[in-house]
């Protein structure tokens, strides 16, 4: 809310600037985000222009002759705007002023410094003794028609402008919390600094302000819930009246506009007294009567800017005999809208149910300044106070008031809420004395009755002030936050599972010990997503979250992997960084529960399936590594180099089914799943549509996935302009231990081990892992471990088949192995492949 | 024969001294001492024509020349690794080449904000624990004290995915749930990312990170708040920074309060970090709303507590000086590398 400090000023008697005002608001709750400072440039004068007469050498001038109290200047003016017997702001000789703004740079006027000296001059012949100014030569704020700022009739001749304008003030930006209504006023705010200030505080008191004639409008409530009081009175006799120069730089300051007196009052007394106030055309009311009611089927209404509105059934409306005449609360209607020449105008002073207006307002996208205060259940006794400092500034200009009509609830007594002492300090950790509750209480006009149990009588105005905890809160507020000291607390010891946290602080750490960097990206994703996967030519997930009210295209629903954007990203660093990109990100994925039956809501390990929506922790990561060089030729080594311990003896061909970068991020995985307690893991291959299909799998436990990896699928590295050796993975982390195990020892083997590598053939179709998967659990004596590290196909074995190398550890617990021993393990080991696989021995070592 | 031994190994003597790498002294092992064919062998062949008497003593002396021949190639293999060692020595590395960096991986400085967190609350004894991202209103909104329709709602503009089911707006909703399911007292922290319908500019996100405070027990105060965030905002910024609570207002604590630090640029005289304010706002904060405790089952006459919520973003654009909040999640490889 923009509060002009000259109108604080109206209610309390302080000296305090505006600096001090604002310090003392944000102490107290109403922070002030902002201050516009007002210059008031010296020697500028109210001048009433006597006669206007043609320059005799200058068709576009004219000649003024302007009373300036005791003194009568000749002023030189290009104005086209003023008439004889206007009242206007005089720059006299010495004033220093503003230049001219540009168009629409107003609003730097303000910050700009006063530059353009008025001097004595001579145009065209004639002699000029001043300047009339424009609201921009006085850096006035708000919007004016062009040309001279035209001053109210009764502004007194010759004196100081800014004092004849009951302004010069800086003006407040204040945050208005959204239980504060009574502050979306300038008495609200008043009585705030008033009371921080410790000085008197005095709102208008507008007297009853009836006249003896009937009002020819009744009021009617139809739906008391759209309307709980509407208050109603006519004044007779307006047109023509012209707004007082302080009431329209007050509006100015306070961002509205000046239109004509009747609108001007309205506005005015809402913005001081936080009433809204709605004035009809007494002469375009048909019927006799206004209604607040609920709009009908097929309604609709023109409003004050000028858009027809379809009502919804069930809108809350003002109507007359004949129909919506309003927006309840929110806007009015064209048709009975006042004007300039308005004679005779109806004041609905009401009060609304606020979700009603709310809920209207939101709908129809209207915020009006009348929606934002009726929204928040405005007390029943405010009506009546609008009303009458309406008719004070109605009457004061002569208008002519009728009797008052009053349709609805009435206020009920004073609410009145218990507040124990103790209890004060007991939730600030502080030493208040009762008397000082008391009197913080009293300077924000509640009453407080008794010693330690208190009884406190709230002000009307004040119906966010429900309980107890609400006065702590106001006693905190008026006593000051910093007089409240700092304390230490322990926790208490708890039982509270962290495990989730800490599975995440676990894992994330064992990736970037890997390499990889996490990156976070956000979780709302939309059409460019699809569209960058789509390119592809594979699909992009189908069950998606979508946002019922998206901000844009580009994020309109919640993402259902982590992989699209770990690949746009990836391809940024891939374009940027080349070879070498390792990226991960955690973060929850969500799908539509009807798309994922089978998921289990277990909130516990994370997973959220409920609201229609399933939601789960992911952890995914990819990396782009080199292309592998070409195969194939001498001396290369293929990629089983340097993978296998040193083993020696291997080739590979790059038509082979050995790609050491999937063993390598298979490796990565396992051995992270291992520190997580996994150890018993098995890989099987598994399909997935944006992995190679040749080249992806899982890797699980005995009862569930924990992993899925693989090459990405070509046609995705492609869309994405990343190279065919890009890998990704993801756990499935709801599957995997949240916390590392503690490892038990082992004792250390007291005999050396011996080390054999065999070579078999086997048929090209059959997988590494059914060879030493059969070997392990076939309890072949001595032997320790087995490893496939190499394959080879070629010439040399035949077509159809391939050379799997393998390397075994052989050891005796008791003894060192002898060598005949470590050949009767081989031997055994060989001859149970050959009889499982038809395997036949190639080379041993 | 005692000439052929003497000479042998007066030669072998001299040669040794002229070896000039382990290659040579291999050749010249073996020709001399070699099993088949080495002259060592080759003169002592002829042992068996001597006469019987002669036998032991040129034995002796065969000894006497093996080991001198032996004695010279060791000579000759420390000659070798010595100049090796030597040559080694000589040699001279430039330290002044640029370092070749180290594949290490990192973790996002949002992480990294928030693991500094974490181990201030854990130092305290608090418990970390997560939610869920989607929410319902009641969550979000009721259980909060946010009732349907109540203007608080216009400051948190909010996503929806379905009817009363939304993307929650602050990390809050935790409160209730975590109350209802430990008994009190609790004190926990509760990261995780937060969505608000906001338009995305250099200091607003519509998705951003946020952690909560909750701590709930008997005799627990504001002054305890006030010291516990204090407390933070030094650990976080540095033991220098004080800190501000001014009123405000929230649905879900009261007395609230909006949390400043002074700002660390120009120790609180103003500058274009603090925006010439001198502090720093850092979030919201306050005593838990009674309502809200008793949406969590506990009963607000025992017990109070306090919750406040920061952003993890904003603490990290000022300790790290990060001017532009888009930068956490666009990935440049610039800005990740920067923080690794």
């Amino acid at each position: 809310m923009r509060l002009p400090v000259s109108w604080l000023r109206d209610f309390v008697a302080t000296d305090a600037t505006a600096e001090t005002i604002a310090d003392v608001l944000t102490q107290r709750g109403l922070a002030v985000d902002a201050i516009h400072p007002q210059p008031t440039p010296e020697r500028i004068v109210v001048g009433k222009v006597e006669s206007l007469a043609r320059h005799p050498q200058a068709d576009r001038l004219l000649v003024a002759a302007v009373d300036v109290g005791g003194e009568r200047l000749q002023i030189v003016t290009g104005a086209t705007n003023v008439a004889e017997g206007n009242k206007v702001p005089i720059a006299l000789p010495g004033a220093v002023v503003f230049e001219r703004a540009a168009s629409g740079a107003r609003d730097g006027a303000a910050a700009r410094r006063p530059t353009r000296q008025i001097a004595p001059t001579v145009l065209r012949g004639v002699e000029s003794r001043g300047m009339m100014c424009s609201p921009d030569e006085l850096a006035l704020p708000g919007d004016y028609d062009d040309g001279i700022f035209i001053m109210d009739d009764e502004a007194p001749v010759g004196a100081p402008f800014w004092q004849a304008a009951r302004f010069g003030d800086a003006v407040l930006e204040v945050d208005v919390p959204s239980n504060r209504a009574d502050c979306l006023s300038v008495i609200g705010v008043a009585r705030e600094v008033a009371a921080g200030l410790q000085a008197p505080f005095s709102p208008p008191t507008p007297g009853p302000g009836t006249g003896d004639r009937p009002c020819p409008v009744r009021v009617e409530i139809e739906d008391p819930d759209i309307c709980r009081r509407l208050l109603g009175q006519c004044f007779f006799g307006l047109a023509g009246r012209r707004s007082p120069t302080w009431m329209v730089l007050r509006l100015a300051a306070a961002g509205m506009r000046s239109l004509n007196f009747a609108v001007d009052v309205s506005n005015f007394v809402q913005l001081e007294t936080g009433q809204p106030l709605h004035f009809y055309d007494l002469a375009a009311l048909r019927g006799g009567a206004i209604v607040a009611r609920a709009a009908r089927e097929g309604e609709t209404v023109v409003t004050l800017d000028g858009v027809e509105r379809r009502l919804d059934p069930g809108t809350p409306v003002i109507a007359d005999g004949a129909g919506p005449v309003g927006l309840a609360g929110i806007m009015g209607g064209a048709a009975s809208g006042v004007t300039a020449t308005t004679r005779d105008i109806f004041v609905e002073s009401p009060n609304f149910v606020g979700p009603r207006i709310r809920r209207a307002s939101l709908a129809l996208g209207l915020r009006t300044e009348g929606a934002l205060r009726h929204e928040k259940d405005l007390p029943l006794e405010l009506p009546e106070v609008g009303r009458r400092r309406a008719a004070q500034l109605l009457m004061a200009a002569g208008a002519v008031p009728s009797q008052v009509v009053d349709a609805g609830e009435r206020p009920g007594p004073q609410r009145r809420v218990q507040l124990r002492a103790r209890r004060v300090n007991a939730v600030l950790g502080t030493s208040y004395a009762v008397t000082q509750m008391k009197d913080t209480l009293r300077a924000l006009a509640f009453e407080p009755a008794g010693e330690d149990d208190l009884e406190v009588g709230v002000p009307y105005w004040r119906r966010d002030v429900r309980e107890e905890v609400d006065l702590i809160e106001e006693i905190a507020r008026g006593i000051g936050y910093d007089t409240i000291p700092e304390a230490r607390i322990v926790a208490q010891p708890q039982r509270i599972d962290e495990s989730l946290y800490d599975q995440e602080s676990i894992l994330v750490r064992a990736f970037a010990a890997l390499g990889y960097h996490e990156i976070v990206s956000l979780p709302l994703q939309g059409s460019k997503t699809v569209a960058a996967w789509e390119r592809s030519g594979l699909p992009f997930w189908p069950s998606r979250v979508e946002i019922v009210n998206p901000l844009s295209e580009d994020h309109r629903f919640l993402r259902p992997s982590l992989l699209p954007a770990l690949l746009a990203t990836a391809a940024t660093w891939y374009g940027r960084r080349g070879d070498g990109v390792r990226l991960f990100e955690v973060g929850h994925i969500f799908r539509r529960l009807d798309d994922a039956p089978q998921v289990e809501h277990r909130p516990e390990a994370g997973v959220f399936a409920d609201n229609g929506v399933v939601e789960w922790p992911s952890l995914a990561g990819m990396c782009v590594v080199e292309e592998e060089p070409q195969n194939g030729a001498p001396g290369a080594g293929g990629a089983g180099d340097g993978t296998a311990d040193g083993a020696a003896g291997a080739n590979t061909r790059s038509d082979g089914s050995f790609d050491r970068r999937l063993l390598e991020l298979k490796g990565e995985l396992e051995s992270v799943l291992h520190d997580m307690g996994l150890t018993e893991l098995s890989a099987q291959p598994r399909e997935r549509t944006y992995f190679h299909p040749g080249a992806s799998g899982n890797i699980k436990t005995a009862s569930a996935t924990v992993a899925k990896f693989g090459r990405l699928h070509p046609r995705l590295a492609r869309a994405f302009e990343l190279p065919e050796t890009t890998y990704a993975f993801s756990l499935l982390l709801e599957n995997i231990p949240r916390h590392k195990p503690v490892k038990r020892f082992v004792p250390l083997p007291r005999f050396p081990a011996t080390r054999r590598d065999i070579a078999v053939v086997v048929d090209e179709s059959l997988p590494a892992g059914s060879l030493t998967d059969t070997i392990r659990h076939a309890g072949i004596p001595h032997l320790e471990s087995v490893r496939a590290f190499d394959e080879y196909r070629g010439p040399q074995v035949g077509s159809g088949k391939k050379s799997i190398a393998l390397t075994m550890v052989l050891r005796r617990a008791d003894g060192t192995l002898t060598d005949e021993e470590a050949n009767a393990t081989v031997r055994a080991v060989v001859t149970l492949l050959q009889e499982r696989f038809a395997a036949a021995l190639r080379e041993a070592t | 024969m005692d000439d052929k031994l003497a000479a042998l190994a007066a030669e072998v003597e001299a040669r040794a001294q002229q070896v000039r790498d382990e290659r040579e002294l291999d050749e010249l092992r073996t020709s001399v001492l070699g099993r088949k064919g080495g002259r060592l062998s080759q003169v002592l062949a002829g042992l068996g024509k001597l006469p019987k008497e002669e036998r032991a003593e040129f034995g002796r002396r065969a000894n006497e020349a093996k080991a001198r021949i032996e004695a010279s190639l060791e000579h000759a293999r420390r000659r070798l690794a010595d100049a090796a060692v030597e040559q080694s020595l000589a040699r001279r590395y430039d330290v002044t080449f640029d370092a070749l960096p180290p594949h290490r991986g990192s973790l996002h400085i949002l992480r990294q904000t928030l693991e500094d967190v974490a181990s201030f609350f854990r130092s305290r004894g608090f418990a970390i624990v997560m939610g869920p991202e989607v929410e319902t209103e009641y969550y979000n909104f009721e259980a909060m004290n946010i009732p349907a329709d109540h203007p608080a709602r216009d400051a948190m503009d909010t996503f929806y995915v379905g009817p009363r089911t939304l993307l929650r707006t602050h990390t809050s909703p935790m409160q209730v749930r975590s109350m209802l399911a430990y008994p009190p007292p609790i004190a926990i922290l509760v990261p995780g990312k937060v969505y608000r319908r906001d338009a995305l500019d250099a200091r607003h996100a519509f998705v951003f990170h946020q952690f909560e405070g909750l701590q709930v027990d008997r005799g627990v105060t504001f002054a305890h708040l006030k010291g516990f965030v204090t407390d933070l905002c030094r650990a976080l910024y540095g033991e220098d920074r004080r800190t501000r609570f001014r009123p405000s207002y929230f649905q879900f604590t009261e007395p609230s309060a909006e949390v400043d630090v002074s700002c660390a640029v120009c120790e609180g005289r103003g500058c274009r970090t603090c925006g010439g304010a001198g502090w720093l706002e850092m979030g919201g904060a306050g005593m838990v709303h009674p309502h809200v405790l008793r949406a969590g089952g506990y009963d607000p006459e025992t017990y109070t507590g306090w919750a406040f919520g920061l952003g993890i973003e904003r603490i990290a654009m000022v300790r790290n000086g990060i001017d532009d909040i888009r930068l956490f999640t666009e990935n440049d490889p610039a800005f990740v590398e920067q923080f690794a």
